[in-house]
């Protein structure tokens, strides 16, 4: 069982934007007050969408200042073209571990093959790709599906696990695939959902907060309150994710 | 006194087994919930007046703590109408709610004009799920509440995790529209407690499974705003009291 000081957020931003405003040492705080070592940060909107290097540098400064305790997602708009594989590479060398993207904020669908390119530098690299999900019509869990199985060799992680409007679409998605795995900020994680989460396995399921937009403390809590064994909640809390991670090339 | 304003009392929806009336009472009591606002759910599909009578004999096994709102098809025409009469009338129902997506009718269909009025003439108010295209945006709905100022109309979502600035800009120009906290993410009810004041947030969990960790999933939501005790307990109830006309708030 893992001890509550190895507790890994999968999910989390810092910079200026519109709501996922917060600065590195505001999610420390957070993280401290809650026994969380690690967290992913990804950039904030602005940075998300448009200016993806200046967002990249500064997580990768902020990784540098707290080596121990951030892990930084890259964001790279996929309009951007060879630009925007370049500058992945570029992070993946400098220290970035996974890739995110936003559908709705980076204005483009999961069915849209412009993606396809970041996602065989994410492969190269062994490298985890996030994925906002639970947008109509750009960021569902079925499409995520069909893109997972054309990158069979790419971890993906299902951030929300399609909530709101998705929430039932999740797991069934995930179920279906092997390498998708199921982020659990914002979404309900609850009766019917938790059930079905369990039925999957909790070595599929990835705790995060989405912090700042969903506070970090009732994130966790609600995890704790599930129900899954010791153990599974050991994987659900960082295990996984540090398995995840620890496939990735520098 | 703590009111959760959305709440769900069913018999079976989806793969979900509704709770018995005491039983979601007794999960409210034991987290500090005083009082909750019902709505069907099986109900949206089919037989709307049977599963207005259902809802009313189930909230009447906690007369004392539920506090039951109908729901109509606009389809039926004006017999929708004569049925909200007949929810407030004669089952002491508070108010309406409604699930556009799952009922499938637009917002905009013409019957709905009609139980608005109604609504406000009886004095009650309208509650929408929203947050989801294209039966249930937020826009949508919020339309409803600028074609009819005299009636209360509450967006039982605040528009949920895409829709939640537009639950703000609507709200912010819209005296007659009201957020319900259930599925808005934490910075959101923050935004709108700091932009709109306390008095337009009413506190509700979705509750309907009545988990207890959900519920205090979402009283820990408000609880952890960035707030006064006061504009906290007008979250929490006294909103609700005072939309409702309970005393004792």
């Amino acid at each position: 069982m893992r001890t509550k000081a190895s507790i890994i957020d999968a999910h989390c931003h810092i910079g200026q934007g519109y709501a996922m405003t917060q600065t590195a040492e505001e999610l420390l705080r957070q993280m401290d007050e809650c026994g969380v070592e690690k967290a992913v940060i990804c950039s904030a909107e602005p940075q998300i969408a448009v200016y993806n290097r200046e967002g990249n540098d500064f997580l990768l400064a902020a990784a540098k200042d707290h080596p121990d305790r951030f892990i930084p997602f890259a964001a790279c708009n996929p309009w951007f073209g060879a630009r925007a594989v370049e500058e992945l590479r570029r992070c993946f060398r400098e220290g970035c571990r996974g890739l995110k993207l936003h559908p709705p904020l980076q204005g483009f669908s999961l069915a849209q093959e412009i993606v396809y390119p970041l996602l065989e530098v994410c492969r190269e690299f062994s490298a985890p790709a996030y994925f906002h999900t639970g947008t109509l019509l750009c960021s569902e869990p079925f499409q995520l599906l069909e893109l997972s199985r054309r990158f069979p060799d790419v971890n993906f992680i299902m951030g929300h696990m399609g909530a709101t409007d998705y929430w039932y679409d999740g797991v069934p998605a995930a179920a279906k695939t092997q390498n998708i795995y199921l982020e659990t900020s914002a979404a309900a994680v609850i009766g019917s959902v938790t059930r079905s989460l369990k039925e999957l396995g909790a070595g599929r399921i990835l705790f995060g907060s989405d912090s700042p937009i969903f506070r970090l403390k009732l994130e966790l809590t609600k995890i704790q309150r599930t129900g899954f064994s010791p153990d599974e909640l050991g994987a659900i809390l960082g295990g996984n994710l540090e398995r995840l991670l620890s496939a990735a090339k520098a | 006194m703590v009111i959760d304003a959305h709440t769900h009392l069913f018999v079976r929806w989806m793969d979900l087994k509704g709770v018995k009336p005491s039983e979601m009472v007794d999960t409210l009591k034991s987290v500090g919930v005083d009082k909750a606002i019902a709505f069907t759910l099986d109900g949206f599909f089919s037989d709307c007046p049977g599963h207005n009578d259902e809802l009313a004999s189930l909230v009447a096994e906690c007369p004392d703590e539920l506090i039951a709102f109908g729901t109509v098809d606009p389809y039926q025409g004006q017999a929708a109408v004569k049925e909200v009469t007949r929810c407030v009338e004669q089952l002491g129902m508070k108010g309406m709610k409604f699930h556009p997506w799952l009922q499938a009718f637009s917002v905009t269909h013409a019957t709905l004009d009609d139980v608005a009025e109604e609504c406000a003439r009886l004095g009650v108010p309208m509650v929408f799920h929203d947050g989801t295209p294209p039966y249930s945006s937020t826009p949508q709905v919020a339309n409803l509440a600028d074609s009819h100022p005299e009636t209360k109309v509450i967006l039982g979502h605040s528009g949920l995790h895409d829709q939640w600035p537009d639950a703000l800009r609507w709200t912010e120009r819209l005296s007659n529209l009201y957020l319900c906290t259930c599925g808005a993410p934490f910075i959101a009810l923050q935004k709108m407690a700091d932009r709109l004041g306390p008095d337009r947030l009413l506190y509700g969990s979705d509750a309907g499974w009545a988990s207890r960790e959900w519920v205090l999933y979402h009283l820990e939501t408000i609880q952890s705003l960035s707030l006064s005790e006061a504009d906290k307990a007008k979250i929490l109830g006294g909103n609700a009291a005072k939309l409702l006309g309970i005393s004792g708030g």
